[in-house]
């Protein structure tokens, strides 16, 4: 962690190299990558081919791309280009805690308030190659808090971070987290409810049936106003609640819900209590036990967001398989691998490769797991996940083969800006170090021993 | 002197009263007492009120510099201010050659001279509540919109002498921690009785972003803190719904709940109040501008240590912003082989750059000590913003009329103006010069007594009399029940560093020892969360006992011994 960390700091100031470059290139760049191993995901291996950039689109793709004479050419022979990587699990540039844990249910929370763009974790998941994170609330509560779908845009404030028209989502948890039972509380502090299995059902039906209720409630007020048409005079509308107008919004459809559970028997559950009340769960997260019940999952038509092959770091995940994304996948349901830690989502690409050592997926399912199919499980498939004309221009070029632990990210694309830049990042190291120390003498010089006051908030990265 | 004379009147008179026969003894010892009753609660000479500074180099702010002329003060106010003024023969006259008079310096955020209340500490609500039903946020933590720092202030404010001897006269105090924290009071920094302190009150809105606690109480995260302030303005907002309903109708409606704190936020939805958030960072103040526009509110900007990367965006907002002189800097005790990120050093490279950022963006601006418990670099560090390009003539500016127009009151303040406040600064140079001394301080008209600085920083500390050295076995009395903190300190001169040990893991401290007094602090990190403890105790022997405070928590009471005295060393 600490190696991390320092690692980290040290790249702290690279980004603003892709951030000056991002500012120097309009996103109506036209941008030729040429001769290139292209892997669609959707429309199979194309070798030796281009791709053209437009307007932060993908212009053309195939063997024979006509480019027009400005366009910048950039030659990738030899080398690798996938879709950029889509993480559907992740807690990064989240700032002040990624779990309100207080209460049972805080589907009022919004990581979108608190999105932290200096995160220096978006930067070095981007050279990873992920491109798009569901940054998502903890699992201390049945229902969490909402998540928020972001593009790694480097050098952005916050809210230019979020992937625009992403439909809204909300985290639900299942199991031993949100029961908290391996969690002790500070001494005298009484444990919150729910304390168990039957507790975190209970509480999740409850809060939709309050839901219910304050939609009812809503339905009745418009029904009054319909009606009046006009005359209003003793007609206000209900209180406004945040937390049911989230979970009305799942009765609806209309917000995502991405659970997080381990167990069989608390997947079926969830599917269950879906259906009675009428709404689909979006993406069950982890999931380490649905190889068990993939058939029902299929059926209910939520997609997996699994890891490759963690097992046994918990109780609940002893029966984990690393087959699990393979056999999930074979029963027809849409799965993605993701990396709950933002270490790890620097190589995602080898997580989707052990899909194919365990359980034989093809080369395009395996990196489907990373790509097209976290898009589709979050709703933006048809602007990313795969290289196809129109959509956006999210790419990640690779030294080689995506699958093999030699290759390593050159450059990434979003919305055909340059992010990452290998080569400009190490022609920056020497400058960022000189830098730093020239600040290191200039804050000595200037500051005499002196203050005990209070820092503002000087928050330390990757804490 | 004029202290002198009012004493020396005070003692003869009383000394008439007394006849001889009584000892001598007795006498002085009632004498005293006399003077001190008399004296003891007042911070400023009882002097005459008119005053006549003449032949001054005059900074008026608002109609330039006179390089020679005269200020009349009289029952607080100002009378004259020209080339060519009268003196009263009435006046006590001080004569300003070589001296300089200033508009009374305006520290626009501090929490001064305020009576805080007991331990705000943890309230009921969230998780502490067994209930079969999920527990909600309904019991409103640190909901304190109706909450005026004007019915808090006290006068005798120890603290006051600091500010004082940087020429601040004038201060916005309010509480500086919570969620909803308050209404704050613009103060005059003198005066015997509190509400003669008050120039305006209530000035804004205080709304912060302090997490309460942990896992335990909501709101527990930052994006928690978030939901309930919005969930609470639009609680507030049907609340007014409701009433004016109610208040049209009056028949055939049951009649809603009165309830202070909504009333109490009506001012800052109708925009007839503004709010002050405290942001430093950029991506804070983005934050907090994001939340005032939600609700439409007037939001004043405090810290804005990274505010020269949103200058164009606060001009645009139209928000105005209290900067805080106390800027980043490296922590005290940090490890020097610590790798700061680059982020960091140039933060604190440049926060210095946000006035002048500022300024050239056309935001207006004000500076706040920022919290310093002792603000002497609040000059200095104003002479570094103009060192990173803010004009001298705009330093002065943000130091007086800009915070007087920002909380609308310059009519009545921030300038040397006839009818205006008789606040001054008087030195013997330019005011950002490192070997200027203020000479005289005038609060309401007021001369007040400027308490030189300790020699030494700390030498106002008395020695210390205990050793702290060793390991100590400490009970804190949390709302939760006990936790115990096992303190292991080293002592050099008055000096501790050390370690504290509880259930939320080892943390390096440090502090001092002053008398007996022992004081250390630590961040510790509780579940994610990292927070500021301070232990304040005294020693007695082998025992120990304080409070300690814990950020956003409150103080709780401690008490602890020491087995074994030093056995470690």
């Amino acid at each position: 962690m600490k190696t991390l960390h320092r690692l980290g700091t040290i790249v702290v100031g690279l980004m603003l190299v892709s951030l000056a470059q991002a500012e120097g290139r309009s996103s109506g760049q036209t941008i030729l990558i040429r001769n290139a191993t292209i892997m669609t995901v959707t429309k199979g291996t194309i070798k030796n081919g281009s791709i053209l950039i437009r307007d932060g689109k993908i212009a053309a793709v195939g063997k024979r791309v006509r480019a027009p004479a400005d366009a910048q050419v950039i030659d990738a022979t030899g080398k690798y280009v996938i879709p950029g990587i889509i993480d559907c699990h992740s807690h990064i540039a989240v700032d002040g805690g990624v779990n309100e844990g207080s209460l049972a249910v805080t589907a009022m929370v919004r990581i979108e308030d608190v999105l932290d763009p200096t995160d220096i974790n978006i930067y070095r998941d981007l050279a990873g190659g992920v491109t798009t994170a569901n940054i998502l609330h903890g699992s201390a509560n049945p229902i969490g808090g909402q998540n928020a779908v972001i593009k790694l845009r480097w050098g952005k404030t916050a809210k230019e971070m979020l992937f625009e028209g992403a439909p809204p989502g909300i985290k639900f948890a299942l199991g031993e987290n949100p029961k908290r039972s391996n969690f002790s509380p500070p001494p005298g502090t009484p444990r919150r409810f729910p304390a168990t299995r039957m507790g975190v059902e209970y509480v999740i039906r409850e809060a939709l049936t309050e839901a219910r209720e304050y939609m009812r409630k809503w339905d009745a007020y418009r029904q009054k106003v319909a009606a009046r048409n006009g005359d209003r005079n003793d007609l206000i509308p209900p209180k406004r609640d945040l937390k049911l107008e989230a979970l009305a919004e799942v009765l609806r459809g209309e917000r995502l819900v991405h659970a997080h559970c381990y167990r069989a028997d608390e997947i079926l559950m969830l599917i269950r209590l879906a259906e009675e009340f009428g709404f689909q769960i979006a993406t069950f997260q982890h999931v380490l036990e649905g190889y068990k019940v993939a058939k029902e999952i299929a059926a209910h038509g939520a997609g997996a967001s699994t890891f490759s092959d963690w097992w046994a770091y918990k109780v609940e995940a002893y029966d984990a398989i690393p087959y699990n994304a393979a056999i999930m996948t074979r029963k027809g349901v849409v799965v993605s691998l993701n990396s709950d830690s933002a270490e790890l989502a620097r190589r995602l690409n080898l997580e989707a490769a052990k899909a194919i050592k365990y359980g034989g997926l093809t080369e395009d399912e395996a990196l489907a797991l990373v790509t097209i199919n976290p898009a589709k499980q979050l709703h933006i498939d048809d602007r990313v996940g795969s290289i196809e004309v129109g959509k956006d221009a999210d790419l990640v070029i690779f030294s080689g083969h995506p699958f093999s632990v030699y290759s390593i990210v050159e450059k990434v694309f979003i919305d055909g800006q340059i992010y990452f830049d290998r080569e400009a990042d190490l022609a920056r190291r020497a400058e960022i170090e000189k830098e730093k120390e020239t600040l290191k003498e200039q804050l000595k010089s200037k500051e005499k021993p002196k203050k005990k006051t209070e820092e503002p908030s000087e928050k330390p990265t990757g804490r | 002197m004029t202290r002198k004379r009012a004493l020396s009147f005070v003692s003869i008179t009383c000394l008439n009263r007394f006849p001889s026969r009584m000892s001598s003894a007795v006498t002085w010892g009632i004498v005293m007492g006399l003077i001190l009753a008399v004296v003891a609660p007042v911070a400023y000479s009882r002097g005459p009120l008119i005053y006549a500074i003449k032949d001054a180099r005059i900074v008026t702010v608002t109609h330039g510099v006179l390089s020679k002329g005269t200020v009349v003060l009289r029952d607080g106010l100002i009378e004259a201010v020209g080339r060519r003024v009268e003196i009263p023969e009435d006046a006590r006259v001080i004569d300003g050659r070589g001296l300089t008079v200033y508009p009374g310096l305006i520290d626009a955020h501090a929490e001064v001279a305020l009576r805080l209340p007991k331990s705000t500490g943890r309230q009921p609500g969230g998780a502490s509540e067994r209930s079969p039903r999920p527990p909600t946020p309904s019991k409103r933590p640190s909901l304190h919109p109706d909450r005026l720092a004007a019915a808090l202030l006290q006068a005798d404010d120890a603290r006051l002498d600091k500010f004082h001897r940087v020429g601040i006269t004038t201060a916005l105090t309010i509480p500086r921690r919570g969620i909803f924290i308050g209404q704050s009071a613009l103060i005059n920094l003198a005066g015997d009785d509190p509400a003669r302190m008050v120039i305006r009150s209530p000035v804004a809105m205080h709304i912060g972003f302090d997490r309460m606690g942990g896992f335990r109480t909501f709101p527990g995260s930052l994006m928690g803190v978030i939901a309930y302030i919005r969930q609470t303005l639009y609680d507030a907002q049907h609340y007014e719904l409701a009433w004016n309903r109610y208040r049209r109708l009056k028949r055939g409606v049951r009649r809603p709940a009165w309830d202070k704190a909504l009333e109490a936020l009506q001012p800052i939805l109708k925009r007839e109040e503004p709010v002050v958030f405290i942001a430093n960072e950029a991506k804070e103040i983005r934050r907090a501008i994001a939340l005032a526009d939600e609700f439409h509110l007037n939001a004043i900007i405090s810290g804005a240590s990274e505010g020269y990367q949103v200058a164009a965006l606060l001009a645009e907002k139209g928000v105005p912003v209290l900067v805080s002189l106390n800027f980043p800097t490296q922590p005290k005790g940090a490890d020097p082989q610590a790798d700061v990120p680059l982020r960091v050093l140039r933060l604190r490279a440049r926060a210095p750059q946000t006035p002048a950022a500022l300024y050239r963006a056309g935001v207006k601006f004000a500076f706040t000590s920022g919290f310093m418990d002792d603000p002497k670099d609040f000059l200095a560090n104003a002479a570094k913003a103009i060192e990173a390009g803010l004009p001298e003539e705009e330093a002065i500016k943000a130091l007086t009329i800009n915070a007087a127009e920002i909380f609308g009151v310059d009519e009545q303040l921030g300038s040397i103006e006839v009818g205006k406040i008789a606040n001054l600064v008087v030195t013997d140079g330019e005011l950002f010069d490192e070997k200027t001394k203020i000479t005289h301080l005038f609060i309401d008209g007021r001369q007040i007594e400027l308490k030189e600085a300790p020699k030494k920083p700390g030498a106002a500390e008395e020695q210390p009399t205990a050793d702290a050295s060793g390991t100590w076995e400490l009970t804190v009395e949390s709302p939760q029940g006990p936790i115990s903190v096992t303190a292991v300190l080293e002592q050099v001169g008055n000096k501790i560093t050390g370690t504290l040990t509880s259930m939320f893991g080892t943390t390096n401290t440090e502090g001092a020892v002053s008398g007996a007094t022992v004081r250390f602090t630590a961040t510790v990190d509780v579940q994610g969360q990292s927070m500021d403890v301070e232990f304040e105790g005294t020693i007695e022997g082998n025992t120990m006992k304080g409070t300690v405070s814990v950020q956003g928590q409150g103080e709780f009471p401690f008490t602890g011994t020491r087995p074994q005295k030093g056995a470690w060393l």
